[in-house]
């Protein structure tokens, strides 16, 4: 029997993950180590189809070639014409599969409309697993050593484990050649006992986030869903939707990112962390420094600074902002529900600076206070911005419209107990957890360390348990696969 | 070596903790391997499916049975085989049906198998029952994985993790239930696995009868367009048969090979392990020919295989049985009633399978003197209703009085949700079948339901949910057979039948679809005409829709 490999699987945390750890220590000292965590990040990548390795492998080695080429040893004349020729490959390679469909599919309508007798051909590709993932791994590759910030790497191997390395394949920390390349390259030690608990700690608090947390929460955001249909639209039921998906979307992230990391942890790699309490923020600048970090990081640094960032007055500052964004927005995926959340964080961007929102909320109300009314208006504009991410055309409509029907209308009483006894009962843990890491400045995970070995022992069995009782039992995907 | 004790000890605490746990439930529920799966959802605010739930109840039923012949397979033999009857064709040994749907796959059906053989030291054989139109094609070797289908089975029983499931996983009803109820503070508890009905009937027949659930099917009035029976056999009475072509291309793992041979073969290879036959057999068949071609195409695949595997037997050994099509429900389906020719056909096919001295009697578990006809037109009903407003109860509906010829006019009231009426009969001889009959015109109303329960809690309910447009019905709860048929006028006559424990009944119409947009008569208005509603005693209304069948006990006595 053979299924695809997923962190939340039985195969992949009993077989996939020991044996390659396995091999990985009696080969570790040899050159031939990244060989392995290569074949074995590829085995782990075809299990979601075979064909899929065409793709990735087309794009790792022909940026490898690439680097070699504009890098700064060498006297290749066209390196600018190579480089943009490099991205513009790798941008389309991605845009061809993530958006081709999409796009020929809406045009065709418009195209015959204004007597453009052209029949776009529809190719039913199933969009790479990663794809977006591992597009920016190795452009952020080729753009570095273009811009003089790091040197080719000379081993392909090496370089092919750093893209394709699978505990951040699929779903990210999206990976900087210059954070995670050296790492990938050099002799690596093998990991110390308390280094090996931290990977057991970052494993089982994923899962139980991911099983436990994420997908009951998911199941509520499914049964809100005939509330927002078209002529039944449950008063308040939007709001519902938007903290169940918000709850939803964040643990399961997140607990990718926990895995992700505990796993990369255990071949001695550190992955950059992705987020940092986000529901904590007071300001959309702020939320995006905590929310998908490393996502952030890279539009920054490879979008919004090349277009100019803050430099040249406020205009174009507040343009590059609303760019950056709506193409972080289409980098989530083919669909005008990603790109009106992308310009939607564009326009909280803009209008906070423009406005001084939080500044005012803060000088008007004071420190304390100020910040928790800053902070609960920032949650609710980003619960906002998720029902533009997670509805489908036609909740989008009822789940805006169920909210002012608050107003003068008794809620549905029923929904609201169903719905907010699940909500406490599988969103509790993480808003405890939450409120514990943010008073520390620190994700929950890493406030471990800090406590007594009783504390960790009880917390090891709770997690048993309610993986035992309350796990989802379908094995859901995590939703960050998609992109 | 310090910082090896301290990294592992609360680890090692959190282990020890969670073993001694695990070891003091095992201890104490002792579940089988089935209550400590994965396989039920236990989803917030859920119900469990059906299908799931009948996979569980039969897994559970018979984790540890000792039984001599294991039958697997889809729904013909789920509904068609009774094991009780069975049984006496195969000289004192036992036998399990665990067959239950086409859309688990072959896959499902062999790790079902699989789980249960294991712990079976008197096996046999197992029995692969399946219809002919479910052969080994490629979308039925997987089945269906958000139903439970192959990979879900597998995973949860027979994949080397299974092992791993904790005796705990066995109280997960308990806990999810005063969790998601909060003790039932927020929300009525729930008791035991399903508020499902039809789940609920099926389990419950699964336990009494070893496997079996009675069909519940669709019935549909002659020359119904809908009908697939009119269509199934077409002018050439042809088995309409999908035996999958074997596939060429094999992935780098495998997971596109398909090959109908070696789906069959794998089931010869389990049972040899197990020093077991497999029986191959098929369910009879409405249509009366076999294509040529898939008849070589199975005789080639058999004749590979029997080659590979000498314990492999097929029945029967031509392939195709064709009963008459007025004792199919549905393609695959018979009608209730045939259950137990079906059962006994099974029985000596297996006796000769297996060289065991022949038995040519009808078994069965009903004597002759309580046998109960069925009901036909000069059967004396126990009961008629006159005038509907005299004693009768109504909700949600205006009852015209005045209408002539004994027809009631009913109109549902757009006001309210429900519409019914209903009245007590008594009284009645308890422990024995009744029919209740209606005959119906639509004028605005087209569906409607038909109720006939006792006065005991919970006692024997059964209804039949009528389309009197579409001239379909089917059956529900404890209803033992129910039917439609075109009378002249474009009336109809709906029909369920039910044993009764108590000495008083009640019986009843619902009106199903008054308020639905587009259904109203000419007038604006929801009607229903109605004439000679009776009670007569008997197993089913005998007419030319509904040819003479044996008939199947249940199993279940009143208590």
């Amino acid at each position: 029997m053979f299924q695809q490999l997923t962190f939340n699987s039985f195969p992949f945390l009993l077989f996939f993950l020991p044996g390659v750890y396995l091999g990985y220590r009696l080969l570790l000292g040899t050159r031939w180590v990244n060989l392995w965590l290569c074949l074995a990040s590829l085995y782990f990548y075809a299990t979601s189809g075979v064909y899929y390795l065409i793709p990735l492998l087309f794009t790792c080695i022909f940026d490898y070639f690439v680097g070699q080429k504009i890098g700064p040893d060498t006297n290749f004349p066209y390196k600018r014409v190579l480089f943009v020729a490099s991205v513009s490959i790798q941008i389309g390679l991605l845009s061809f599969f993530k958006y081709y469909d999409w796009l020929a599919a809406g045009l065709q309508p418009f195209l015959s409309r204004v007597g453009l007798a052209l029949a776009l051909p529809i190719f039913p590709f199933i969009l790479p697993p990663g794809i977006s993932f591992y597009t920016f791994h190795t452009i952020s590759y080729t753009a570095d050593i273009y811009r003089g910030r790091f040197k080719p790497h000379n081993r392909l191997i090496d370089y092919i484990t750093f893209v394709t390395l699978f505990p951040q394949l699929v779903a990210g920390p999206i990976a900087r050649a210059a954070d995670l390349l050296p790492q990938v390259a050099a002799r690596r030690p093998p990991i110390s006992w308390p280094q090996w608990e931290t990977c057991i700690w970052l494993i089982a608090w994923g899962l139980c986030k991911k099983i436990v947390m994420a997908d009951n929460l998911g199941r509520l955001v499914t049964l809100l869903e005939p509330h927002l249909a078209p002529g039944s639209v449950s008063p308040g039921a939007g709001l519902l939707f938007a903290y169940c998906f918000a709850g939803q979307i964040y643990c399961d992230f997140s607990a990718y990112t926990d895995i992700a990391r505990g796993v990369a942890k255990l071949f001695n790699i550190e992955l950059t962390r992705n987020f940092l309490t986000p529901y904590f923020s007071s300001s959309p600048t702020e939320f995006w420094r905590r929310w998908h970090i490393s996502l952030s990081t890279w539009l920054r640094d490879y979008l919004y600074i090349p277009l100019g960032g803050d430099r040249h007055g406020r205009l174009k500052t507040l343009r590059n902002l609303g760019i950056t964004m709506f193409l972080g927005g289409l980098w989530h995926g083919a669909g005008v529900g990603f790109i009106v959340w992308g310009l939607y964080h564009g326009l909280l961007l803009v209008a906070y600076r423009v406005l001084l929102i939080e500044e005012r909320i803060l000088r008007a109300l004071g420190g304390r206070l100020g910040k928790a009314v800053a902070v609960i208006l920032m949650f609710h504009l980003v619960c906002i911005g998720w029902i533009f991410f997670r509805a489908t055309a036609s909740e989008l409509l009822p789940a805006f419209q169920s909210i002012p029907l608050l107003v003068g209308n008794a809620p549905d009483w029923r929904l609201v107990i169903d719905i907010g006894w699940g909500m406490v009962l599988f969103g509790a843990p993480v808003v405890i957890t939450e409120v514990l890491a943010y008073r520390s400045d620190a994700e929950f995970v890493d406030l471990y360390k800090g406590w007594s070995w009783p504390v960790r022992s009880i917390l090891y069995v709770c997690i048993f348990y309610a993986i035992v009782f309350f796990g989802a039992r379908q094995q859901n995907e995590f939703i960050y696969f998609q992109f | 070596m310090n910082s090896f004790i301290s990294s592992f000890k609360p680890l090692a605490v959190a282990a020890l903790a969670i073993l001694g746990i695990e070891l003091g439930v095992q201890i104490i529920v002792r579940p089988n391997f089935v209550e400590r799966s994965n396989y039920l959802d236990f989803n917030y605010l859920t119900n469990e499916l059906a299908q799931k739930l009948i996979i569980y109840e039969k897994l559970k039923d018979f984790a540890d049975t000792q039984a001599d012949f294991v039958q697997v397979g889809d729904s013909s033999g789920f509904h068609a085989i009774i094991p009780n009857l069975v049984e006496p064709y195969l000289g004192g040994m036992t036998y399990a049906n665990l067959g239950c749907c086409g859309n688990t796959g072959f896959s499902g059906y062999y790790h079902i198998a699989k789980s249960v053989v294991a712990n079976d030291h008197k096996l046999k054989a197992i029995v692969l029952y399946v219809s002919l139109n479910n052969l080994p094609r490629e979308e039925l070797v997987l089945g269906d994985k958000s139903i439970g289908g192959g990979d879900r089975i597998y995973s949860s029983f027979a994949a080397p993790w299974a092992v791993l499931s904790p005796p705990s996983l066995a109280l997960r009803p308990v806990v999810t239930s005063n969790t998601f109820s909060l003790g039932g503070l927020v929300r009525p508890m729930t008791p035991g696995l399903t508020v499902n009905g039809t789940a609920s009937a099926a389990m419950k027949s699964i336990d009494r009868n070893r496997g079996w659930w009675p069909e519940d099917d669709l019935r549909l009035t002659d020359g119904n367009p809908n009908s697939k029976m009119s269509v199934l056999c077409g002018k050439d009475d042809l088995v309409g048969l999908w035996l999958g072509a074997p596939s060429q291309y094999r992935g780098l793992f495998g997971e596109s090979g398909f090959d109908p041979t070696e789906v069959f073969g794998q089931f010869a290879d389990l049972a040899r392990r197990y020093g077991a036959k497999l029986i191959i057999a098929f369910q009879p068949h409405p249509c009366s020919r076999l294509m040529e071609s898939t008849r070589a195409q199975l005789r080639s695949i058999f004749s590979i295989l029997q080659e590979r595997y000498r314990n492999l037997v097929v029945v029967p050994p031509e392939i195709l049985e064709h009963w008459p099509v007025e004792m199919f429900a549905s393609a695959d389906h018979l009608r209730v009633g045939y259950e137990a020719d079906a059962s006994r056909r099974l029985g000596r096919l297996l006796a000769g399978a297996l060289g065991l001295p022949g038995r040519t009697d009808d078994v069965t578990t009903l004597g002759p003197e309580e046998r109960i006809p069925d009901a036909d037109a000069s059967t004396e009903p126990v009961w008629t209703a006159e005038r509907f407003l005299k004693g009768w109860t109504t909700f949600g509906v205006t009852i015209r009085t005045d209408a002539p010829d004994g027809i009631e006019e009913i109109t549902a009231d757009p006001s309210t949700a429900s519409h019914s009426f209903e009245t007590a009969i008594q009284p009645v001889v308890p422990a024995r079948p009744y029919v209740l009959s209606v005959a119906a015109k639509p004028s605005g109303v087209t569906k409607i339901r038909t109720i006939i329960r006792d006065r005991k809690v919970p006692g024997r309910i059964g209804t039949l949910d009528c389309d009197l447009a579409a001239g379909s019905a089917a059956r529900t709860l404890d209803a033992f057979d129910g039917g439609i048929e075109a009378l002249a006028d474009g009336w109809r006559r709906c029909w369920v039948s039910v044993e009764l424990c108590d000495k008083a009944a009640a019986v009843g119409i619902q009106i199903l679809d008054a308020g639905v947009a587009g259904s109203a008569a000419a007038d604006g208005g929801m009607h229903l005409l109605v004439r000679d509603v009776r009670l007569q005693p008997g197993w089913r209304l005998a007419s030319k829709e509904t040819p003479v069948a044996p008939v199947t006990p249940f199993g279940q006595k009143c208590e």
